[in-house]
């Protein structure tokens, strides 16, 4: 089997399995579609803000370049559709367990805490496990996992937003559906929508990122490994009963930022070093060390360059010299 | 190691690509763990009974302790389905030979949203049981004197019937649903769960 086969295969699976998530949610939900249509699609509706806001802000947060769109795209989708339909069911197996082992009184509070953290961030990072198998070189190190996994969670927490919204309809007894839903927005995006599943899928896809970085040397399982326990503690933490929500969301929060900029940073160090040590060989010239590294300096070249031709070319060498540097500095 | 397309030095960092046998592997890894995850736990559920007795006399509490909640006694014979059951979030799915009874606690956002309750639990039927028929509502009282409304459900195979109780606040609701198979022993057990639903207490008592 040759390379192109073999990313074919990785990818037709990974559209099997979206498939097989979207249909899932389909089954469990499309009765809400037809019995409270309004109520369904303020449901839907209302994440839509969240959704092109984070997804763009998660992009935005790459130094150098977004990542690619398609991929980003595709990031978002998987945690959507196929980590969130196979959740459904991982969770009501893994819950049914614990009330059947440890007694209903315990299981009530703890069997999500228990089920949902294990269950949902492998699967939400088998997500980027496949962007890195799919998409060669989208993913190069850390920085890069944290923000595929970031894309991942976010597509993960919509769903859930949306399934929480048409679950507060029955709950509420159907009394005012629209109201229902609109509680949950406010709860899901407002008050915890800051630390939720998109931080704990960024912490265990910057593990996944460790592992690509250093895939030459045999694999390093060990920060991977690392992240991936932290992600699920993160998500422990998030579903733990009789802890305040505003400890939760911070403690996940902070996790995730100070992760970031420790990433960013150390990238960026990296990335200054590569791109002056390639102008003092002459290999690059002085302006585009300076230039490389900030989109606003990248455009400003290009704006200075009338000749439509000339700015292609600069645009391509631009181009080859971001994905240079992303490549060597991750 | 392959030099980058603008002919910069490669460096030693660089991530290898995955060969197609590896991308192949860990192809096989994502699969497995997601089958294992989506099926295994469901798989290894089902071995396990889902069958908890209750002894005579058990008390069940309904939502939160406090006034805002409510209290049902068992009589002998009752059991709990506990993969359906969840005190914390104020449901339970319990038996009594052939008939089968889910409460639910329910939130209302509003004191005046009681009134929507029964046109509610019809669309919410919809949802979880299609294939059931809810009657008018008729009045009932429980044995500590609340009032509430009672219908019958109907469905080609099953017989049955649903009630609510509004709590003394309004701020909340119980709802609880009988069936029964439509045999002459099943409508004996619906018949014989009317007084388990009459033993809905609230703390706060009657108005």
């Amino acid at each position: 089997m040759t390379a192109d086969d073999s990313i074919w295969t990785v990818r037709l699976a990974a559209a099997v399995l979206c498939v097989f998530g979207t249909v899932v949610l389909a089954w469990q939900f499309y009765r809400y579609l037809l019995v409270f249509p309004a109520a369904a699609g303020a449901a839907v509706a209302l994440e839509m803000p969240l959704l092109l806001v984070g997804f763009a802000a998660f992009r935005l947060l790459r130094p150098v370049r977004a990542p690619a769109l398609l991929w980003s795209a595709a990031a978002l989708i998987w945690g959507a559709t196929a980590a969130a339909g196979c959740a459904v069911l991982a969770n009501r197996g893994l819950t049914g367990l614990w009330a059947k082992s440890v007694g209903v009184g315990f299981s009530s509070n703890w069997s999500d805490a228990l089920s949902a953290p294990l269950n949902e961030e492998l699967l939400k990072a088998c997500g980027v496990v496949m962007i890195v198998l799919a998409a060669p070189l989208a993913i190069n190190g850390p920085l890069d996992g944290l923000i595929f996994g970031a894309l991942t969670g976010l597509g993960f927490q919509v769903t859930e937003n949306v399934v929480y919204g048409l679950n507060g309809i029955v709950t509420s007894g159907a009394t005012h559906p629209a109201q229902a839903v609109l509680n949950s927005v406010l709860v899901r995006v407002g008050t915890t929508g800051l630390g939720s599943h998109w931080t704990m899928t960024a912490v265990a896809g910057a593990g996944i990122g460790y592992l690509v970085a250093h895939s030459h040397r045999g694999g390093e399982l060990t920060p991977a490994i690392g992240c991936l326990l932290l992600a699920i503690g993160m998500h422990l933490l998030f579903d733990a009963p009789a802890v305040s929500v505003v400890i939760k969301v911070s403690v996940d929060f902070a996790i995730v930022a100070a992760l970031y900029v420790l990433l960013r940073n150390a990238f960026m160090e990296r990335a200054r070093r590569l791109l002056s040590a390639w102008a003092a060989t002459g290999v690059i010239g002085q302006t585009e060390a300076r230039s490389a590294l900030s989109r606003r300096r990248r455009r400003s070249e290009l704006r200075r360059t009338s000749s439509p031709v000339v700015r292609y070319l600069l645009e391509l060498r631009q181009r080859q010299t971001m994905a240079a540097v992303e490549r060597e500095a991750a | 190691m392959a030099a980058d397309p603008a002919g910069h030095p490669a460096g030693a960092g660089l991530p290898e690509v995955p060969t197609p046998r590896g991308r192949l592997r860990w192809l096989g890894v994502v699969v497995a763990v997601m089958t294992l995850l989506t099926a295994g736990w469901q798989l290894l559920n089902l071995t396990v009974s889902d069958n908890l007795a209750l002894t005579r006399a058990a008390t069940l509490r309904i939502g939160p302790s406090g006034p805002d909640s409510a209290i049902v006694t068992v009589g002998s014979g009752w059991s709990m389905r506990t993969t359906e059951s969840n005190p914390a979030r104020g449901y339970f799915s319990l038996r009594r030979g052939p008939a089968a009874v889910s409460i639910a606690y329910l939130s209302l956002a509003g004191r005046v949203q009681a009134a929507g309750l029964w046109d509610g639990l019809r669309a919410v039927l919809r949802i979880r049981n299609p294939g059931l028929t809810l009657g008018s509502p008729t009045a009932i009282t429980s044995h500590q004197g609340r009032a509430g409304l009672t219908g019958a459900l109907t469905s080609a195979g099953k017989v049955g019937a649903a009630t609510i109780f509004v709590g003394p606040s309004r701020t909340f609701a119980i709802q609880l649903i009988v069936l029964a198979p439509r045999t002459a022993r099943g409508e004996a057990a619906l018949a014989s769960t009317g007084r388990f639903v009459r033993s809905l207490m609230f703390p706060a008592g009657p108005p």
